[in-house]
């Protein structure tokens, strides 16, 4: 499986502070750089259906 | 169990009223544990007329008389469906298809079940209903999102649940917790009434002691009847589905394989590994257009977690969209081309045996997308292809782990006999925390 990459669990103050940053749209697209590797989705090959 | 309990209604010699006062009673015991929302007012009525249905000889079928509790993004008509939140909802103005038709069939659903908020992740922990305690160690989540369907199954609450699965939400708890849960082809079990995550990845199904408990729940769900006597053949293990899975966890799911179903081949499923990334985008795009009004107007009531998934969800770009949506096909093909030559496909349910729960976690949620795929990689390529596919326990000891058996679209005869030859040599297990036993006198759910 492709997993994602490990990284750090987001819990407590971290995760108040992310949930409020998401608000935003601009940090919303920093942070979703960051998700997008995370989650292995900045690596999805183009496939054919 | 729901056939010794339907046997012993056959032969007077327990009724549902009696199996009733035993399940509030086991909730009554169980209100730390946090498994069960709330109770059914009129569960007690339906036990009673079943109760004559059986002393008259008339009853409905298997699932007369029988204690079941459904995960609350479930409707049921006079009781609010949370979906996990805490966002005030009104009271349904009518049951869910589902409900409808297991209270046609005779059944007494007699609780509303906690759950993973929105059902968006697969750990079960949920900070503003309490996380449902898993029984095997207290210390570790429960699994979810169906988390406490199963944990109330497992703990002698309930004869059977049943959840939902958008992404294994049904069969990584029945699996963490010890017990079989199916998740039928999508489509198969009406959706209406039910609290949807995303449009197409959702379905509903049944999580239970056993594959012919799962049987006979489905039948009902479904409207059709399951042939029994179905050959297995010789099902594939999926070599990817093994990838990245725990060491103990691969080695553990393959013996017991081998052990069911003889030398059995393996095969690759190359786009199939890439389930994790899929799913996340397909989610995340979904979930954030049907949580969309929620997110407008009760955002502060939301998880933290659970906010911030959907507002990165909705933000994805249209290029990710558009390439999940290719390898989903891809996926689906893949699949269907390996069953079309084996049967039946098989590997892990999950990546891990049940997470330790972090004291933070439990207190205001957490975001561990590692975590999220350990515990559902293997699971998400049956949501994205809408094949059957349902977990049965494969070890003797230990912190229990799932086997998972993945089949041809509307060939759920065939996933639940393979079920069977499973727990023929794996045979459930009961957990050390149980509150299944004799009746008490129900107090706290009269004050909820």
């Amino acid at each position: 499986m492709h997993l994602p990459p490990p990284s750090p669990p987001i819990r407590g103050f971290l995760l108040r502070l992310l949930a409020r940053l998401t608000a935003f749209a601009p940090l919303r697209r920093l942070i979703l750089i960051k998700l997008r590797r995370d989650t292995g989705i900045a690596r999805l090959p183009e496939l054919d259906g | 169990m729901i056939s010794t309990l339907a046997a012993h209604f056959r032969e007077g010699t327990d009724d549902p009223v009696t199996a009733l006062e035993r399940a509030l009673a086991a909730a009554e015991r169980a209100v730390p544990d946090r498994s069960i929302r709330c109770l059914v007012p009129d569960a007690m009525e339906r036990a009673r007329a079943s109760t004559q249905r059986h002393q008259q000889g008339a009853a409905l079928g298997p699932l007369d008389g029988i204690p079941l509790v459904v995960k609350d993004c479930i409707d049921v008509r006079g009781l609010p469906t949370t979906n996990g939140t805490r966002v005030p909802v009104p009271a349904a103005e009518r049951s869910a298809t589902v409900v409808e038709r297991l209270e046609a069939a005779g059944a007494v659903i007699f609780a509303k079940a906690n759950m993973h908020e929105l059902g968006i992740q697969p750990t079960g922990v949920n900070p503003h209903h309490g996380t449902p305690v898993n029984p095997w160690d207290g210390g570790r989540i429960p699994g979810g999102s169906s988390s406490g369907a199963a944990v109330s199954v497992a703990t002698g609450i309930a004869a059977a649940a049943i959840g939902t699965d958008a992404g294994g939400s049904i069969r990584v708890p029945a699996a963490l917790n010890g017990l079989v849960g199916l998740k039928p082809t999508f489509d198969a079990v009406p959706s209406g009434g039910v609290a949807r995550l995303t449009h197409d990845l959702d379905h509903v199904g049944p999580i239970a002691w056993s594959a012919d408990d799962c049987a006979a729940l489905f039948e009902v769900l479904a409207g059709r009847t399951l042939e029994r006597d179905v050959a297995v053949g010789t099902p594939a293990l999926v070599a990817d589905l093994f990838e990245g899975a725990d060491a103990e966890v691969a080695s553990a799911v393959r013996a017991a394989a081998r052990e069911c179903f003889g030398e059995v081949p393996e095969v690759r499923a190359p786009v199939t590994a890439w389930a994790s990334a899929i799913e996340f985008v397909i989610v995340g795009e979904q979930a954030f257009q049907l949580a969309s009004d929620l997110l407008r107007n009760h955002a502060g009531l939301l998880g933290h977690d659970t906010r911030t998934i959907l507002r990165l969800g909705g933000a994805l770009p249209p290029s990710d969209r558009r390439r999940a949506a290719r390898a989903r096909q891809a996926l689906t093909a893949e699949l269907e081309r390996l069953l079309e030559q084996h049967g039946l496909l098989l590997g892990p349910t999950t990546g891990t045996p049940a997470p330790l729960l972090h004291p933070l976690a439990r207190r205001l949620g957490e975001l561990d997308t590692r975590t999220m795929a350990r515990l559902a990689a293997q699971t998400f390529p049956a949501n994205l292809s809408g094949l059957p596919a349902c977990t049965v326990p494969c070890v003797r000891e230990g912190l229990p782990l799932g086997l998972q058996i993945i089949g041809r679209r509307g060939d759920e005869a065939r996933v639940l006999a393979a079920a069977r030859v499973v727990e023929a040599k794996y045979p459930p297990r009961r957990p050390p925390r149980y509150h299944g036993g004799e009746r008490v006198k129900v107090t706290h759910f009269q004050k909820a």
